[in-house]
């Protein structure tokens, strides 16, 4: 357990607004989540690491705009991260703006390829084996981005009904009705 | 089994972590050190010519610049010149030199055989390089003004 999690959050936020290494603690605990959320939904391991960079990317460059309302910081992670696959599905490819521009993107792609050639391959086996898991997750994204993103917060990620109302800035109503067309929606797609 | 069961058992892949997430903490820890040293680097200089031309417009003697000029008295004159053009004139220039190569970014695309520069718009760092240069400068033309003014 990471040591932060003794310390208040709200504290721990305000010091990582000008403290790095702090925020460097928030990255290493949230990191597995919001990695695995995105993984989850699009089923690429290198789209993935992308997409996930690009969340923390952004969360390090507007931590300092982020107001505690009492509500968990990863929520907050979860959103950008939303967001950011929004963007993907409505494009149908990935452009990483802030990784790009800060040139990581371009210097590591060679070592990328390597590094994950075989990570890639651990987990193209890994998702393989989870071959109910990748029919599921197909079918899921036929729906549009809005029901798949309600749809994976509750029950791949477990997500409370308030904390993805926080996550996709909407009411909680809207959020269980949200929940209720996409099963209408994903229940139409299995025979 | 309902779809709602379905979804709340179906076993779900956990991926392994990626060998970036290491890269990638690095990066952002390390963001915002050469505006750090850059501010560092030009900080001190600045406060030392301010104390300066503070003693020499009030002739109000400072402690401190007094502690200086005691301390530094017993220097050979080629050591103490050579110690006050780097700190007045070095470290602001090395201060300009990490700020611009932090908002830098230099590309070669083998392919077109072109070699790009691109500058990233960010102001700290910017204000930063141009504060470090106009430092340096200051100090350039003062000598270069002592040195031919004081030869007539």
């Amino acid at each position: 357990m990471p040591a932060y999690k003794f310390k208040n959050e709200e504290e721990l936020i305000s010091i990582a607004k000008n403290n790095p290494r702090v925020f460097g603690e928030l990255y290493d605990a949230y990191y597995p989540r919001i990695f695995g959320y995105i993984f989850r939904i699009t089923g690429d391991h290198a789209l993935a690491c992308d997409i996930t960079a690009e969340t923390f990317l952004k969360a390090w460059l507007k931590i300092g705009s982020f107001q505690w309302k009492g509500v968990s910081i990863s929520s907050w992670f979860f959103k950008i991260a939303t967001n950011e696959l929004n963007q993907y599905f409505r494009k149908k490819k990935y452009s990483p703006q802030i990784l790009r521009d800060l040139s990581f993107f371009e210097e590591k792609k060679p070592k990328v390829d390597s590094c994950f050639g075989n990570e890639n391959n651990e987990v193209t086996a890994k998702m393989d084996k989870a071959d109910e898991f990748m029919q599921l997750r197909r079918k899921l994204n036929t729906l549009s981005p809005k029901y798949q993103a309600a749809l994976a917060l509750r029950y791949f990620e477990e997500l409370s009904i308030a904390e993805i109302s926080h996550i996709l800035g909407k009411k909680e109503n809207t959020v269980k009705s949200l929940l209720s067309r996409g099963l209408e929606k994903l229940r139409i797609l299995f025979p | 089994m309902n779809l709602v069961d379905y979804l709340k058992t179906i076993p779900k892949p956990t991926p392994t972590e990626s060998g970036e997430k290491e890269k990638l903490k690095i990066f952002l820890v390390t963001a915002r050190k050469s505006s750090r040293i850059g501010l560092l680097l030009i900080g001190l200089p600045s406060l030392l010519i301010s104390l300066f031309i503070l003693q020499a417009l009030s002739h109000f003697k400072l402690g401190f610049i007094q502690w200086l000029g005691g301390n530094t008295f017993s220097f050979p004159t080629p050591v103490k010149a050579m110690l006050i053009f780097v700190f007045l004139v070095g470290f602001p220039m090395i201060a300009m030199v990490l700020n611009l190569l932090s908002l830098s970014h230099f590309q070669f695309d083998e392919r077109s055989r072109e070699f790009r520069i691109t500058f990233r718009i960010r102001w700290w760092n910017i204000v930063i390089a141009l504060a470090g240069g106009a430092l340096a400068t200051f100090y350039i033309l003062h000598i270069l003004a002592d040195t031919l003014l004081g030869g007539r």
